[in-house]
């Protein structure tokens, strides 16, 4: 358990809420990090979704919800598709951007992290038990 | 066997941590805050003083983003949108919030580890970055170096 873990979980609106605002920040530091690979700036994705460039700026700081149909404009703008997963609350880091598995290929010093080459994964892949072997 | 190994290898890994964490935190002011996949946030002395007060009168929602940002910054090694991280000059770095929050800190390694080190939180009034924050994170800093060199 670390100081942010018992911080989060000292009340269930606590986690409900931490919640929402992590699947904002994820969201946002994943089409940024897009955007820095694609090169594309804030005005020019705001023109490709037909939007001001204010706009794309609240949705990166959260300042403004954003909604699927939009998270699937962005995507779409930038030559990419969005992948929803579901996945057990208490699992952390069950999904890394490749870099940070690169970063990261030993995994609690024992297993190795498979890197999918499949390009369905290009932007994201799982890191699974399945996908973990024995180092 | 194989899995008895990896069972022991992990259990030595824990103990090897546990006890350089244990001499760290004896020989440096600091406390660990969050371990991450990429690096672990710690906390200098008096920063978690300077956080709590900074927080008094900010809604949970804020306070939320801004451990939600630092979560990210422990998984990922770094904060991409300048909303949320900037650099401040001299080494000196600062995970943003919306409301002003601000964690000065800087980047180094603890233990082999990539690790970021929160010097203080503020509350911040003004657009413009203060001075005086500037200049209590940098000597924080520089006592930390020394205090590394020392030993």
């Amino acid at each position: 358990m670390s100081k942010l873990n018992d911080w989060v979980e000292a009340s269930p609106e606590r986690e409900r809420i931490y919640a929402q605002e992590k699947l904002i920040v994820d969201t946002a530091e994943e089409i940024w990090e897009a955007m820095d690979k694609l090169e594309v700036s804030k005005a020019q994705l705001a023109a490709s979704l037909g939007k001001s460039k204010a706009f794309v700026s609240q949705i990166l700081t959260g300042s403004r919800n954003m909604t699927l149909r939009t998270l699937a404009d962005i995507a779409s703008s930038l030559g990419k598709k969005v992948c929803v997963r579901l996945l057990d609350a208490h699992e952390s880091n069950a999904w890394q951007s490749v870099d940070a598995v690169l970063i990261s290929r030993r995994v609690a010093g024992f297993a190795e992290v498979e890197v999918s080459n499949d390009p369905r994964w290009s932007n994201v892949i799982p890191l699974h038990k399945e996908s973990c072997k024995a180092a | 066997m194989a899995y008895s190994l990896r069972i022991a290898h992990a259990v030595e890994n824990i103990s090897r941590n546990l006890l350089v964490n244990l001499y760290i935190n004896s020989s440096q002011p600091m406390d660990e805050y969050h371990s991450g996949s990429s690096l672990t946030i710690w906390l200098w002395e008096g920063a978690e003083a300077s956080w709590a007060e900074a927080e008094v009168g900010v809604m949970e929602a804020h306070q939320a983003q801004f451990r939600a940002r630092l979560a990210r910054l422990a998984e990922f090694g770094r904060l991409r949108v300048p909303d949320h991280m900037n650099s401040e000059g001299d080494g000196i770095h600062a995970v943003k919030g919306n409301t002003g929050l601000r964690a000065y800190g800087w980047f180094d390694r603890v233990s082999g580890r990539r690790a970021f080190i929160i010097s203080h939180v503020v509350l911040k009034k003004k657009q413009k970055l203060d001075p005086a924050d500037l200049a209590k994170a940098s000597a924080r800093k520089d006592s930390y170096r020394l205090s590394k060199e020392s030993k």
